[in-house]
């Protein structure tokens, strides 16, 4: 089986600082991805490959129109009724699609990372998350898709996948994203209302609640009797806002400060 | 695959022999009635036991291993279990991949050992159907995973998926017994829900330095083990792994970077430090102006962003431009002759003196807390044997 | 009289040739897209020559004095013989005013060509250093016809003609074939149809021209015909092609530019000839940059590269990396006797590159996606811009209260180093006593490195809100510490509808010195100090002396360094240089601090973040780098109660510990 038709999905974005809508980097990764391979197929093999850029959900232009600026030709946008119709939107569209790309997070609503996977699920499909670069496989025989992916540590692992398949795209792949205006002003977005109006009995999901300013988490601890020296020393050792300075003492003795922040933090295992 | 169901109930007290490894293990079918307060004589730590008399709940924590360890955040996991367990339950461990060494001051009750199921394999769907095996077998009542990057937050999602009539939280950051939390909103918001079946806890949400310890009693998963030897042809296959040198890993990608600033004057030592730390090496523009560096080891606004866990600015001023680089950086750690530079306002923990002479006190230092290390560990050894 | 014919027909097919070969040159600029333009300004050519173009030329005397003799005299030997011969008078008296101006002629050629022996690198060689010769032979064959001499031998005659034949053809074909003397027509034209008029009407012109984009979309016309700046040669408006082929390769550009000086592979002159060897190919298969006998690009081997009139230029005919280097500091055009307009086709070509393909380099495209989305250059809280004031007790502007003077404090705000530079600006201005504001979160960044990037769009984005912004506050001025702020807003933005009265702050300072609003006693330095033009303040804005001026206010002497004023040499950091940071030999700041070392200078007077944190940057000993504003604040008198206080504010408010173990 060869890669017929291949998808990517975008979501809406958000700056991390001024909350402006914006294409999910994440997105544009995956995006970029199939743009390339799409074109690679093309010029290569001989049946052609066709590439959706598809979007489910309410979302606002503006933000769309950047992943124009970084390549999308059309846009598909499916317009939901609700939040929880999406992914049953998504897979109804998607059920001839041979290769589905997605970001690993998004940016602008639970941003579980969950998405891919739920659609993999309902679709029947074969997942790879992590991916760092994607091609089909030489010999025709397994049918499907060579992925790097990426592993901690300077690790990388190349597997194979069978078609179809959900691929989730890690965001250290090395794309670059080339935003130009001139492909926002003629790219287009064809807007078209889901069929689906209520969503397949829900399953219980989790109430969140959001928080009106952001803090730092709190970080679970067992609940110690420590001596009264220890916490003397841990409550002059702990983070302060501009940080411990160490001043006083010899280089050896800051060097076991040191030695001790990285320990107390576990950023060292000896 | 899905008619092991069978795998059986155990006891934690049971028999147990102590492997070469120092691990504790019970093989099924052996039977006796160790009882607790023996085990306590093997602790290798006095603190005192937590596990429970009577086990009559269960919570299952799984994760990968790693050259038969398990990692800081998988340690988390375990250890947020641990402290959120009541008297009645019990904190088992799943791990998938060899297992080396004792976790019994990581809280865990009972390890189960899947040592085929390795991080460096790809086979998600067996280990998903293993797990779910596992699972029904164990009826744990709540499932932690380390959201990671080998293989747990992978294999948590298609869990989750797989159950969509089950509550799950990922990315979680914060967790207790009342809620869970994690960031939304591309990190702008924090969300709080109630605590969830299934947890794939981030990094750092739980601190694993226990008061107590657990009897870490390994169970022997034989028949899932059999049971996989039988799979489906698979969906996925490996086609191999390879592992950039680590000097060589790219600066994005490192987790530990020592950055070296017009300040550094000698090279090699921060060379070694690097080493002796298994850091990646980083420069400011101006060492790397000085030729000391090459461009690619630019760290700032005309050079590469990095998201390390522990940056450690050495003679670096920390200009605005450089301080663009490293602002995703958690621990920043700076050693600078002068106080007011404005890195000290950025860093975490601050040495004010010479570079050069703190450095080379450090490398010492390093060398000696990691002969101590390995003595300590031969040590316990002796001491378990 | 033989030979008086066949000078009459010489002259005729001389003049028949010259005319057909402008005509197809002037096919070539006409493939070119349209401009506006005035027949009229034929006429302003004398003045246009002698005036602007001259007062180019005369900063180097000894070549404006070759060039009128050798140009001088050859227009005026050449207009007699059109007369003489042309009409055929014959009159010896003509044949006498011939001898004259042919003679000076070859007084010009003879320095020229004495000059040509050690000629600086920036010459060009190949055609250029055949010129002397050709127009040698040209004088020399007119010297010896019109010497008051009845009958010449026939030999000498045939020498004469064939020395005419030389020069008439180095003259006649240069158009034509595209030889050296093409300058001299198209130089004249383009004197008569620059793209910047308002350049000879004594005003400076710097701004960029705006791109039509949204306007287009909107109304329905297709944007196909809709170009994203030059791509191609044929992209160009024609007088940018006229100007183009005026270049000379005199160098004087190339000898200017910071980005050659520091190895970074950029020649404006080579980008000039390579523009003309784009223009001059008017089919498929490109022509190659081999011919080229000047200085290369840095770094990049001649021959590798061609181009034509419809082949895309980057990165066939010219290097990305090319494009790239350019700070946009003006030097070139500063310097270019022919007045032609370097900075405007680079940033062509960048808006090509940035709209179309998005692939501009380094920390480029960051840079753009942070200013479309947060309005600032950092990608920081726009909220967080005047954080340094908060102790300060400055008012922020509010929507309905009149202020006199609104202080635009631009991205510099966000670095703690020009936080001390804006620090004082603010005490020297409650100092004087004025009615100002900041501009809070309101302000967004004006968009000028976006649009030196070429991103026209994001530029004209930002500048439509800015301009929204304005509209809604009440003030009088526009006072900012950044020149590029400065050059956006007062030369930018009006053509998008925002009409503002925009100063520097030294501007100010000055005027408020002068008329002693502000009084400052003498500064405490006694440092040996130079100043550095930012060349958005010089070359951009033409100011030069208030900087000065205040500095001697309080009692500075100025050393000048080698380069200053408007012919200052770039710190490296405009154009968004900085971002793109192509790799050379070395950093123009260091170049520039080479500068101020070599006067022995320890203290850098500066007028602009930018400049700031490039001098700033350099490694090693160097002179303390220090905004005017730094300077003129540490000289108010009645501070020292507040410098107390701010010394307090300053000290660190890190928790000092004790060395010892740590952890437990
Ligand atoms: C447009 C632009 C872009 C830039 N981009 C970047 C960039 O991407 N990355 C970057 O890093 N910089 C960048 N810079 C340069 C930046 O502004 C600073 O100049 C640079 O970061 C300073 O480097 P540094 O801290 O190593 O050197 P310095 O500023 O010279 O600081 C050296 C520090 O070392 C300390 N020190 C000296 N000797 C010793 C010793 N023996 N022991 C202990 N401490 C010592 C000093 O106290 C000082 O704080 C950029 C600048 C500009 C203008
Ligand atoms: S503007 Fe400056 S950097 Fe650009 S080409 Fe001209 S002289 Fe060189
Ligand atoms: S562009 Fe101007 S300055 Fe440069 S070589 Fe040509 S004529 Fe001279």
């Amino acid at each position: 089986m060869s890669i017929k038709n291949i998808a990517a999905l975008v979501s809406v974005g958000r700056h991390p600082v001024s909350g402006e809508a914006r294409h999910c980097r994440n997105d544009s990764l995956a995006m970029t991805l199939g743009l390339a391979l799409t074109s690679h197929l093309n010029a290569t093999e001989t049946n052609t490959v066709s590439f959706k850029v598809l979007h489910a959900g309410n979302a606002n232009n503006t933000a769309l129109k950047d992943y124009l600026a970084l390549g999308a030709s059309h846009i598909d946008m499916i317009d939901v009724a609700a939040e929880s119709l999406i992914i049953d939107a998504l897979a109804a569209n998607l059920t001839n699609t041979d290769l589905i790309l997605t970001g690993s997070r998004a940016e602008n609503g639970l941003d579980s990372g969950m998405l891919p996977y739920q659609l993999a699920e309902k679709l029947g499909f074969s997942l790879v998350a992590n991916a760092l670069a994607i091609q089909q496989t030489t010999d025709g025989l397994t049918g499907g898709l060579e992925v790097l992916q990426f592993l901690p540590k300077g690790k990388r692992r190349s597997v194979t996948v069978q078609l179809p398949a959900v691929i989730v795209v890690h965001p250290l792949a090395p794309v670059e994203l080339r935003h130009a205006y001139a492909r926002q002003v003629t790219g287009t977005i064809n807007q078209q209302a889901s069929p689906l109006t209520h969503a397949t009995p829900q399953e219980k999901t989790l109430k969140w609640q959001t928080e009106t300013i952001l803090r730092k988490p709190i970080k679970l601890k067992a609940r110690e009797n420590k001596s009264g020296h220890a916490r003397m020393l841990s409550a002059t050792v702990s983070e302060n806002k501009g940080g411990a300075v160490v001043i006083e003492g010899n280089s050896v003795e800051k060097a076991q400060v040191i030695l001790g922040y990285l320990r107390e933090h576990r950023l060292i295992n000896f | 695959m899905t008619e092991h169901h069978n795998i059986k109930r155990i006891n934690p007290r049971r028999a147990y022999e102590i492997m070469t490894n120092g691990v504790k293990r019970i093989t099924l079918g052996l039977n006796s009635d160790y009882v607790a307060h023996e085990v306590s004589l093997h602790q290798t730590s006095n603190k005192p036991l937590r596990s429970p008399k009577k086990a009559e709940k269960r919570v299952l924590v799984i994760a990968h291993s790693e050259r038969g360890t398990l990692d800081d955040h998988a340690k988390q996991c375990l250890a947020a279990a641990a402290i959120l367990a009541d008297a009645e339950t019990a904190v088992v461990a799943l791990v998938l991949g060899e297992l080396q060494e004792d976790l019994s001051n990581a809280g865990v009750d009972e390890v189960l050992v899947m040592d085929t199921l390795d991080y460096q394999t790809f086979q998600p769907d067996i280990e998903l159907a293993f797990v779910k095996n596992i699972i029904t077998s164990l009826q744990p009542s709540r499932i932690f995973m380390p959201d990671n990057l080998i293989g747990d937050g992978d294999l948590g999602r298609r869990l989750i998926a797989s159950q969509p009539e089950k509550l799950a939280a990922t990315h979680v950051i914060e967790i207790n017994n009342a809620h869970i939390a994690n960031y939304q909103l591309g990190g702008n918001a924090i969300a709080l829900a109630s605590f969830p079946y299934i947890v794939l806890l981030a990094p750092d949400a739980a601190d694993t330095s226990l008061p107590f310890s657990a009897s870490a009693l390994a169970i022997d998963p034989l028949t899932a083990n059999q049971q996989m030897r039988h799979a489906q042809t698979p969906s996925y296959a490996s086609l191999g792994m390879q592992t950039i040198d680590a000097a060589k890993i790219a600066l994005e990608e490192a987790d530990f970077i020592v950055s070296a600033g017009n300040g550094v004057s000698n090279v090699q030592t921060l060379q070694t430090l690097a080493a002796a730390l298994d850091a990646a090496v980083g420069a400011s523009r101006v060492a790397v102006d000085d030729g000391k560096f090459s461009r690619d080891k630019q760290i700032g606004a005309t050079g590469k962003t990095v998201s390390a866990s522990t940056y450690f600015a050495i003679g670096i001023s920390g200009a605005l431009q450089h301080l663009q680089g490293i602002k995703d950086c958690r621990h920043v750690i700076a050693i600078n002759r002068d106080h007011s530079a404005a890195i000290v306002k950025r860093a975490n923990l601050s040495l004010i003196g010479d570079a050069e002479e703190i450095m080379q006190a450090l490398i010492s230092a390093i060398a000696e807390a990691k002969i101590t290390a390995i003595t300590d560990v031969k040590l316990a050894t002796q001491e378990a044997a | 009289m033989g030979l008086n014919y066949f000078i009459s027909a010489l002259f005729w097919l001389a003049t028949a040739t010259l005319f057909v070969g402008l005509y197809k040159r002037t096919q070539l600029w006409r493939t070119g897209q349209a401009a506006e333009f005035s027949w009229l300004n034929l006429l302003a050519i004398p003045k246009r020559y002698f005036v602007d173009l001259h007062h180019v030329v005369a900063r180097e005397p000894y070549i404006a004095r070759t060039h009128v003799a050798t140009a001088g005299g050859a227009v005026a030997a050449l207009a007699l013989v059109a007369v003489n011969y042309g009409l055929m008078l014959y009159s010896a008296p003509l044949n006498w005013a011939i001898l004259g101006a042919t003679a000076l002629m070859l007084i010009g050629v003879f320095f020229m060509w004495l000059r040509r022996r050690n000629a600086p690198a920036r010459l060009s060689r190949g055609a250029w250093s055949r010129l002397p010769y050709t127009l040698a032979a040209f004088a020399l064959g007119l010297i010896i016809i019109s010497l008051p001499v009845p009958v010449i031998s026939g030999s000498v005659a045939v020498l004469a003609l064939l020395l005419l034949l030389a020069g008439s053809a180095e003259l006649a074909l240069g158009i034509g074939l595209g030889g050296p003397m093409k300058h001299a027509i198209a130089g004249l034209l383009h004197l008569a149809f620059h793209p910047r008029q308002t350049r000879f009407n004594g005003q400076l012109s710097t701004a960029l021209k705006p791109l039509l984009l949204d306007e287009i979309a909107l109304d329905g016309i297709t944007i196909e015909n809709e170009q994203y700046g030059v791509n191609k040669p044929s992209d160009f408006k024609w007088n940018q092609l006229l100007g183009f082929d005026a270049c000379v390769q005199c160098g004087k550009c190339e000898a200017a530019c910071p980005a050659f000086a520091a190895g970074q592979p950029l020649n404006p002159k080579k980008l000039i000839q390579d523009l003309v060897v784009g223009l001059s190919n008017d089919e498929k298969s490109g022509t190659t940059d081999a011919n080229f006998t000047g200085s290369p690009y840095p770094g990049i081997a001649l021959g590798e590269h061609s181009g034509s009139m419809h082949s895309p230029i980057v990165p066939l005919l010219i290097p990305h990396e090319t494009i790239w280097s350019c700070t946009t500091c003006r030097a070139c055009v500063q310097e270019c006797p022919m007045l032609i307009e370097h900075v405007d086709a680079i940033v062509d070509m960048r808006r090509n590159l940035t709209l179309t393909q998005g692939s501009a380099p380094g920390k480029a495209p960051q840079t753009l996606e942070n200013l479309r989305q947060t309005a600032t250059v950092g990608g920081y809280d726009r909220k967080a811009r005047y954080h340094w004031s908060v102790d300060l007790d400055v008012k922020t502007i509010q929507k309905n209260q009149a202020v006199d003077i609104l202080l635009v404090a631009g991205e510099g705000a966000f670095d703690m180093r020009y936080q001390r530079s804006l620090r004082a600006l603010v005490r020297l201005l409650k100092a004087a006593n004025l009615d100002f504001a900041i501009m809070g979160a309101l302000e967004r960044d004006t968009g000028d490195t976006a649009r030196r990037l070429g991103d026209e769009a994001t530029f004209q984005m930002l500048a439509k809100q800015n301009i929204e912004t304005f509209n809604g506050l009440t003030f009088k001025r526009i006072v900012t510490a950044d020149p590029h702020v400065m050059h956006s807003l007062k030369n930018e933005y009006p053509s998008f509808g925002g009409h503002y009265q925009v100063f520097h702050h030294s501007t100010l300072l000055a005027e408020l010195v002068s008329s002693g609003q502000l009084k400052l006693g003498k500064s405490a330095e006694t440092r040996k100090l130079t100043y550095h033009d930012p060349c958005y303040l010089g070359r951009y804005n033409g100011e030069t002396e208030a900087p000065r001026a205040l500095l001697k206010s309080i009692g500075f002497e100025i050393n000048e360094m080698e380069r200053s004023g408007l012919r200052g040499r770039c710190c490296g950091g405009g154009g968004g240089a900085p971002l793109t940071d192509i790799p050379g030999k070395q950093r123009i700041p260091d170049i520039r601090i080479q500068d101020a070392r070599s006067i022995g200078a320890e203290l850098v007077a500066v007028a602009c973040p930018q400049c700031t944190s490039m001098l700033e940057g350099v490694v090693g000993n160097r002179p303390e780098v220090l905004d005017i504003a730094e300077l003129l604040a540490a000289a108010l008198v009645a501070d020292l109660e507040v410098e107390g206080l701010e010394l307090k504010g300053l000290e660190l408010k890190g928790l000092e510990i004790k060395a010892s173990v740590a952890h437990d």
